[in-house]
């Protein structure tokens, strides 16, 4: 599914650098410089978004080039080291957004925002 | 000094050669390109072949003094698909031989860099060169992302079954078996295998396999590979020998489990044992820290403990043309007893992959997923984890060596304990024919990024 360009403008107000990959037919989205909530360590990595999912129960997910410190609720990495697109990749398990039954899906900004509160 | 492989997915190398076969109104030949990506590394250059594109009829001029020559609008194509798809180009055309390695004319070697120089121009970060097909195998002269210079002594691998690779893969066996083992050994070590073909041990000696996961199942396969007669071996396994592995994992022993030796190195112990002057690169750790080494090997056996792990690897081997077998098994509660359940695929590149087959699912990853970390260690047992990986091994040699003549490229087999039968999976004949729309061909190589 390719991302709605409305959605991704109003993504590219916070991140100018944003680029778009595909692998196994999933549409990732490269954020590179991500800024995380306050109490991270450290303050910024770069990340991969996938809006939509991987098909792995999750209905989207945010992966982190490292794992990072911080004082919110994701700590279960369940994702740690794993290779997208030929790079490294940790994540937290985090339900975003429900896997099924929503009747509108979120904006991108939305989703990346529900996804940032894991480490809040 | 970086190794260089060029991969040919055997469907392209086939409908190359199909095309160039064809009779054309006045040219003596016919020519085409393959389009390019690849895969890099410190180390390492794979040049994939991921397209072909004939060269339309009107494209061709009359010229007595050559086999072949095309137009500008020709040439102005491929400089296209360099541009938009931010692809390279190697020209290719055939000799006729049917078989062996083909060699490039005088005329070849006047006309053809000239063209490679231009289309070089516009790709500088993908390869582009000219290349000779026989009916199995190819001489190329590329010019390698940011570099001007070609090369000419490459390594071809022909992905597919049957594979071919070359004798020139960075790999070498070394010289240690004619001047340490007896000339006798040499001659009889192989003799009961050789239904394999003649150039049996040839291709053993020369290809890498890798193996993924050294505990039950992958232990099985190491013994094996000791045993054929394979002389390159990646090994990667971040885990330890315990207690609970000494039920199956062939070679460990207690003193092991006491001195807490790493399963790869169990592995190498024992793969010396057998074939002493085997070159082994032993990576204890997880295959995620080896990627360098696993993507130099031509075919990957995967013995892993999760689906997710299996779909992690696939699509690794996948974006650098690598086939995988996959080795798994599981006990389940069936009624008031248990059932041994495993399956060995082999997932070629641009065939049918493990989704496209119906083993990996949204279903069952997501499942695995909610599961974390309540598992616990898996049932396992020794006799099933050798059926399936005997049969991983054989596939691995029919790949290699074509022994059987079926030729197969993609295979799900399922087995079950009860009665020790290995059937294929009744889906595999449903998508067998279908390339695979998750992993296509022209996503090979390293990832391409499109900015929003």
């Amino acid at each position: 599914m390719p991302f709605p360009p409305d959605e991704i403008e109003e993504l590219k107000l916070c991140y100018s650098d944003l680029a778009a990959g595909q692998e196994g037919g999933v549409e990732f989205m490269s954020i590179p410089k991500l800024r995380l909530p306050p109490g991270c360590i450290p303050a910024i990595v770069d990340a991969l978004f996938c809006p939509y999912g991987r098909g792995d129960g999750y209905a989207s997910r945010l992966f982190l080039s490292q794992q990072i410190a911080h004082n919110g609720r994701g700590k279960n990495w369940n994702a740690a080291g794993i290779v997208i697109l030929g790079n490294r990749w940790w994540a937290v398990s985090w339900n975003a957004i429900p896997a099924a039954g929503q009747a509108s899906r979120p904006r991108l900004a939305a989703i990346l925002a529900a996804h940032l509160e894991a480490f809040q | 000094m970086t190794k260089t492989i060029i991969k040919i997915p055997r469907s392209l190398f086939a409908a190359a050669l199909e095309d160039l076969a064809r009779p054309h109104r006045f040219a003596y030949e016919r020519v085409g390109f393959f389009s390019t990506k690849c895969s890099t590394t410190k180390n390492l250059t794979l040049v994939h072949c991921i397209e072909y594109h004939p060269v339309a009829d009107v494209h061709y001029i009359r010229d007595r003094s050559v086999g072949a020559r095309i137009n500008s609008a020709a040439i102005t194509e491929a400089m296209a698909r360099c541009t938009n798809s931010g692809v390279g180009q190697i020209h290719v055309h055939t000799h006729g031989e049917s078989s062996g390695l083909p060699n490039p004319s005088t005329v070849d070697r006047t006309e053809l860099p000239g063209l490679i120089r231009s289309l070089r121009n516009v790709s500088e970060t993908n390869s582009c060169g000219w290349a000779i097909l026989s009916a199995d195998n190819a001489w190329l002269s590329v010019v390698l992302p940011r570099n001007n210079v070609p090369i000419e002594r490459i390594a071809v691998s022909i992905i597919g079954s049957r594979m071919v690779v070359s004798k020139r893969i960075p790999c070498r066996p070394k010289r240690f078996w004619l001047t340490q083992q007896s000339f006798f050994l040499l001659a009889e070590r192989f003799k009961r295998q050789s239904f394999l073909g003649p150039e049996s041990s040839r291709i053993f000696s020369t290809c890498t396999i890798g193996l993924v996961g050294l505990g039950g199942s992958g232990s099985h396969a190491n013994q094996q590979l000791a045993h054929l007669g394979f002389e390159c071996v990646v090994m990667s396994d971040g885990d330890r020998v315990t207690a609970t592995n000494l039920n199956r994992t062939v070679n460990a022993t207690t003193a092991d489990v006491r001195r807490k030796r790493s399963k790869t190195d169990l592995a190498e112990r024992y793969y010396r044992r057998v074939l002493k002057g085997a070159r082994i690169v032993n990576r204890r750790t997880r295959w995620e820290n080896a990627m360098e080494e696993l993507m130099a090997c031509n075919i990957i056996v995967g013995s892993l403990d999760t689906f997710a792990a299996r779909s992690d690897l696939e699509a690794f081997c996948r974006r650098h043309l690598i086939p995988y077998v996959d080795v798994g098994m599981d006990v389940i509660q069936s009624g008031a007893f248990h059932e041994i359940v495993g399956q060995v695929i082999l997932s070629m590149p641009g065939k049918p992959c493990m989704r496209c087959m119906g083993f990996l699912t949204d279903k069952l990853l997501s499942r695995e997923a909610q599961s974390y970390g309540v598992a616990g260690g898996r049932p396992q047992v020794i006799w099933s984890n050798g059926v399936l990986c005997s049969a991983a091994v054989g596939i691995v040699v029919d790949l290699l060596t074509g022994w059987s003549g079926r030729n197969q490229e993609s295979l799900y087999l399922n087995f079950r304990g009860s009665d020790l039968s290995l059937t294929q999976d009744p889906r595999l004949e449903h998508v067998i024919k279908n390339n695979c729309p998750h992993y296509p061909l022209t996503d090979a190589g390293d990832p391409a990024w499109s900015r929003l």
